[in-house]
């Protein structure tokens, strides 16, 4: 098979991006031959960055003043109409669920969003997704090529692209935009009315506001949860510093906020935040309903209690019986280490 | 202006127990046991036009509000609210068949009706429902019709002359465009996720106006209907185990405890953070 | 009332419990001056309430007594809590400079006796984790109403709770076998468990209900039962009238059967929950439990008893399973709640009364049509009956608006206050109670001498009695002043 990847180099999620196709392609594409990424963007500072990260050795630059998926829609269908490729591997970020299946639909082909797993089969690719609001798993096959897919976030760990020095990068590129972006009419090469222009005629006008950072316990990727088990504030405030350590956000259950140990909005559970950390750790926590609710949708709980028979215990991924404080001491430790030696990049 | 928004009902899949997941022939699944919602998407969808007509109508600009579903005729309760809101048209276009995994069948009828009746500029959809979880009509809506397509909208307000200000979520921001219509709107994770409600006055003055309702068979050929071809199949379907293991991480000390922790499940996981 | 400083309160608590359990925190206090009656304020940050001096976390019988004493010598008025799931303001602190009593941390199940059929456990031990407890050895407390994921046994047992299996196992007095309770004086009093016995009033029914009003209850000891889930019959039914409705409850109870489940919605009501398939129409449930040969005999008595009824139509039991299943407050629902009243401003509150087979559904009839009539702005009107017994039952009224033009303060006084006055007057009018499980608290207490009568003097005594200087929640069961 011949696969083609399309990135969307217009946004400062690129790297991700090429990190999260390169794991699943390298899980799920080993024999399949890597035609060459198609790369987006809209400024040639970035131009090296992107090379280098490009997950195949040849790479497809297309410059256009900003991302605008007319505009790259009405490119790919030009510049693909005659590949050969079978399959178009997307991201599985906004941008790639929204190609995908218009790609496929102007290219006569089948789409599929959201795909956690493939594999081949004669005359089809078998896709693996998550369907009944994640409550099942399907399995569909693709018939009609190419197959364009966007990928379920999370699906495959993110594998960063290898330098190989002694390869020589195959770079070809197409610059349609005729400015540096941030201009609010898009701005095409060419005298008469160009296709890109007409692909996003009914722009009037364009104002873009760059996410800020999302921070405070409800994005939080990590968050530390101290329960009543910690009985006092001393300990709360130590359990502070102790996620300060570890990278974490600090969250308490309701009896620590309402002895005011913590301010309530540091608060976690059905009063409170609805948290949803890639890793929450439990301490002291013994996991009413009222308070799990606020956790539930962590990817990973980790329970530090001394009661094996918490309900804590059978509601977390890990657990760990044992004094929390003692546990965290050593963590940290491991931690502070491992920081040392530069074997993490926390 | 004239607006269409599509709507889908969908089960309250969270009410399900794990027993009720039984996958019955052509990968079916009987979740009619219980309840109904309109999907969150959707839901969002209709307030989101609600509130654009209100805000076009203080301005001074008429605006007229239809609805469009695809399903049978439980649905017309779900109708009746949207009259008793102020949607000026209520339409259900009546369905039996399968097309859970069909956004290609459910968007062109939709994309028919639309050419059919000539009238709306706007047309908006949820982006994504949770039964098949295609996230795909809305998009297939625009490219059926040769319009653009804006994915991820959170805000649509009006603009002067007949144009709308649009917001939608990009991957690394927020994106507010002006719009010059005809144009799909694909709404995404919008602040505003619940419908209002109407009163029961309102149900009773305006709820009871006459729904329009149609025959799938006139916007999709009976062949289509009865195979969907999408370019892909279900082939197989089966339980996602949700549950959490409650491994009980082993060592005979506190340290040798956050050693196994560290060693064996967080570290890898921290890079990735 | 008190002459006492907020200053000399809070280092007077501290001297008796330590600095840790004595929270002025003013995040808390706010926190803590409501209660879900004015979830609609609270939820758009308004604390209409004078805020408690403190909020104590007391651990044992001992220092609930010391701090009985010390509110009672210098008339401090003080509001006992334990699960914090209140709905009808018998949490608010009424009265400046209030203690609020938290009875949480008492939390430790004391015994499970299965031999002799019963449990006792501190006040703060919550519903759930007991039933979690009991389950796992084949028991149950039989006692589950909405709130038993956060509501805790001493508040269950303070407001005279009840449960959905009530028709069968009961309300909470009839489960409660023995009781600790403190009163203002700092006396500690503590009834034993028996099964029963003639020595004199059953002074249980002094503590039961007393909605912190005349004593602080510690610790409980409540009846068990055999947890068999597997024998449950269940029955649902499609049916055009509540008077057919209510017919058809009473014969079973009539009769002599004891369904666990004994549930009536009318159309409105209904449709929040069986839309699905019940669209219009009123829905009857009826579950019977127990051992095996006693439930299906119920279950098929009952089956033949609605099959006089030709207007029911009998429903897949798998639709009413389900249901069945969802029954509780579902926490992250509660949650959900708070985000879906402030962007619709839509709220739903409710009203239990109860009377005799005679009046119940002139009272229904009567109520919901006045609401829908003299009410601006509502969205929902209706309601159901959930617990039978021989001579009459419930009617849970249910009742939803959009609050419009008014300040989110003025929710209560334009919509909540004027649709509850409607129900308990015309409840009241026709001889029934105004309360039937959520407790007077401190909304219901003006019509308080109409729903007693001449009886009112009995139970004016009780407080004249217990808690003669009137620093037991101020505002609840009792008139303020």
């Amino acid at each position: 098979m011949k696969h083609t990847i399309v990135l969307n180099g217009c946004s400062e999620t690129f790297l991700s991006q090429a990190e999260e196709v390169n794991g699943f392609a390298a899980a799920y594409l080993k024999d399949s031959r890597a035609d060459k990424t198609i790369i987006f963007h809209c400024t040639d500072r970035h131009k090296p960055f992107l090379i280098a990260n490009s997950p195949t050795p040849s790479t497809q630059l297309i410059r256009l003043p900003r991302y605008q998926p007319e505009i790259i829609l009405r490119t790919l269908e030009q510049l693909e109409a005659s590949s050969n490729t079978e399959l178009y591997l997307f991201p599985g970020d906004f941008a790639g669920s929204e190609l995908s299946p218009r790609l496929a639909y102007r290219l006569g082909g089948s789409s599929l969003i959201a795909v956690n797993k493939i594999s081949r089969t004669e005359n089809a690719l078998t896709c693996h997704k998550a369907v009944y609001s994640n409550y099942m798993q399907a399995e569909f096959k693709l018939s009609e090529r190419p197959y364009c897919i966007s990928l379920a976030k999370g699906s495959t760990d993110p594998l960063p692209i290898a330098v190989e020095n002694d390869v020589e990068k195959d770079v070809s590129e197409i610059d349609i935009a005729n400015q540096e972006w941030n201009n609010t009419v898009l701005s095409f090469k060419g005298d008469q009315e160009s296709e890109p222009e007409k692909a996003c005629a009914h722009i009037v006008d364009y104002e873009f506001v760059k996410k800020e950072a999302a921070s405070g316990l409800e994005n939080a990727n990590y968050i530390l949860v101290a329960g009543r088990g910690v009985k006092m504030k001393e300990k709360v405030d130590k359990l502070h510093t102790i996620a300060g350590q570890l990278g974490a956000e600090l969250g308490v259950s309701r009896p620590v906020a309402m002895s005011a140990w913590a301010p309530l909005n540091k608060l976690i559970g059905v009063s409170g935040i609805m948290a949803k950390p890639q890793i929450c750790i439990t301490a002291a926590v013994s996991g009413a309903a009222a308070f799990y609710t606020g956790i539930e949708k962590s990817k990973l709980i980790i329970a530090i209690n001394t009661d094996r028979g918490a309900p804590i215990i059978r509601a977390s991924d890990l657990a760990i019986v044992d004094d929390y404080e003692k546990v965290l001491d050593e963590l940290v430790q491991i931690i502070t280490e491992a920081q040392c030696k530069g074997d993490t990049s926390l | 202006m004239n607006i269409l928004t599509c709507f889908k009902i969908v089960s309250d899949l969270d009410l399900m127990s794990e027993s009720d997941w039984v996958v019955e022939d052509h990968f079916r699944i009987n979740t009619s046991f219980v309840k109904n919602m309109i999907n969150p998407y959707d839901e969002s969808a209709l307030e989101i036009t609600l509130l654009y007509k209100e805000q076009a109508e203080k301005l001074g600009s008429a605006v007229n509000l239809s609805a469009l579903t695809i399903g049978s005729k439980q649905l017309d309760a779900y109708l009746k609210t949207l009259y008793a809101l102020r949607f000026d048209k209520a339409v259900r276009i009546e369905n039996q068949h399968d097309l859970r995994f069909s956004p290609d069948a459910i968007s062109t009828v939709i994309a028919n009706y639309v050419k059919v009746i000539k009238k709306p500029e706007v047309i908006i959809l949820g982006r994504q429902s949770g039964v098949g979880d295609n996230a795909k009509t809305p998009l297939l809506v625009a490219e059926h019709l040769g319009w653009p397509c804006i994915s991820q909208a959170v805000k649509i307000e009006p603009a002067s002359e007949g144009l709308l200000k649009v917001s939608s979520m990009a991957d690394d921001g927020l994106v507010i465009e002006t719009i010059r219509p005809p144009c799909v709107l694909s709404i995404g994770n919008a602040p505003n996720s619940y419908l209002r409600i109407p009163t029961l006055k309102d149900k009773v003055n305006y709820g009871k106006k006459e729904i329009e309702v149609l025959e799938i068979e006139n916007y999709l050929n009976q062949a289509v209907l009865e195979q969907p071809s999408e370019g892909h199949n279900i082939t197989g379907l089966k339980p996602i185990n949700h549950k959490r293991q409650g491994v009980v991480i082993e060592g005979s000390t506190p340290a040798e405890k956050a050693q196994n922790l560290y060693h064996n499940y967080l570290q890898e996981r921290l890079k990735q953070l | 009332m008190s002459t006492t400083s907020k200053t000399q309160i809070v280092e007077t608590l501290i001297s008796i419990l330590g600095k840790e359990r004595v929270i002025t925190d003013e995040e808390v206090l706010k926190e803590s001056s409501v209660d879900r009656f004015r979830r609609f304020e609270e939820i758009h940050g308004y604390f209409t309430q004078p805020l408690p001096v403190a909020v104590v976390y007391l651990r044992n019988k001992n220092e609930v007594a010391a701090v009985l004493k010390f509110a009672n010598e210098h008339n401090i008025n003080l509001v006992a809590r334990t699960g914090d799931s209140a709905t009808e303001g018998g949490l608010e602190t009424a009265v400046e400079n209030s203690i609020v009593a938290d009875g949480s941390e008492m939390n430790k199940i004391i015994k499970i006796d299965p031999y002799n059929m019963q449990a006792t456990c501190e006040c703060g031990t919550s519903l759930q984790d007991l039933e979690d407890e009991l389950r796992e050895q084949g028991y149950t407390t039989g006692h589950s109403p909405q709130s038993k994921p956060l509501a805790q046994m001493g508040g269950l047992v303070a407001t005279r709770s009840i449960g959905q299996f009530s028709t069968l196992y009961g309300g909470i007095e009839d489960m409660v076998v023995g009781l600790e309770a403190v009163f203002p004086t700092g006396e500690i009093t503590k009834i034993k468990d028996v099964p029963r016995r003639a020595a004199g009033p059953d002074i249980r029914h002094v503590i039961i209900g007393n909605e912190g009003a005349l004593c602080y209850i510690t610790e409980v000891t409540v009846k068990i039962f055999k947890y068999r889930p597997e024998n449950n019959y269940l029955l649902g039914y499609t049916l055009n009238n509540m008077k057919t409705g209510f017919e058809i409850l009473r014969e079973v109870m009539a009769e002599g059967y004891k369904p666990s489940i004994a549930r009536l919605y009318d159309v409105e009501d209904g449709a929040s929950h069986f839309s699905h398939f019940a669209e219009d129409k009123c829905v009857l449930i009826l579950m019977a439990e127990g051992p095996k040969p006693l439930a299906d005999a119920t279950g098929k008595a009952m089956e033949k008893i609605v099959a006089k009824y030709v207007e029911c139509e009998k429903v897949d039991p798998r639709l009413i399973q389900v249901w069945f299943d969802n029954l509780n407050w579902d926490v992250s629902k509660v949650a959900e709640e708070r985000t879906e009243i402030m962007e619709t401003k839509n709220i739903s509150n409710t009203t239990e009364i109860s009377a005799t087979w005679d009046r119940i559904y002139d009272i229904y009839k009567t109520c919901v049509e006045r609401i829908r009539n003299e009410m601006p702005d509502m969205t929902l009107v209706g309601g159901h009956s959930s617990h039978s017994y021989l001579n009459g039952t419930n009617m849970y009224f249910v009742y939803n608006y959009n609050v419009v033009d008014c300040n989110p303060k003025q929710e209560i006084t334009k919509y909540h206050l004027p649709i509850k006055k409607i129900i308990v007057e015309e409840t009241i009018k026709a001889g029934g109670s105004m309360c039937h499980h959520h407790g007077v608290g401190k909304h219901r207490t003006r019509w308080i001498q109409e729903e007693y009568g001449s009886s009112y003097y009995i139970l004016e005594t009780l407080k004249k009695a217990f808690d003669p200087k009137g620093i037991m929640n101020k505002g609840t069961i009792f008139p303020g002043e």
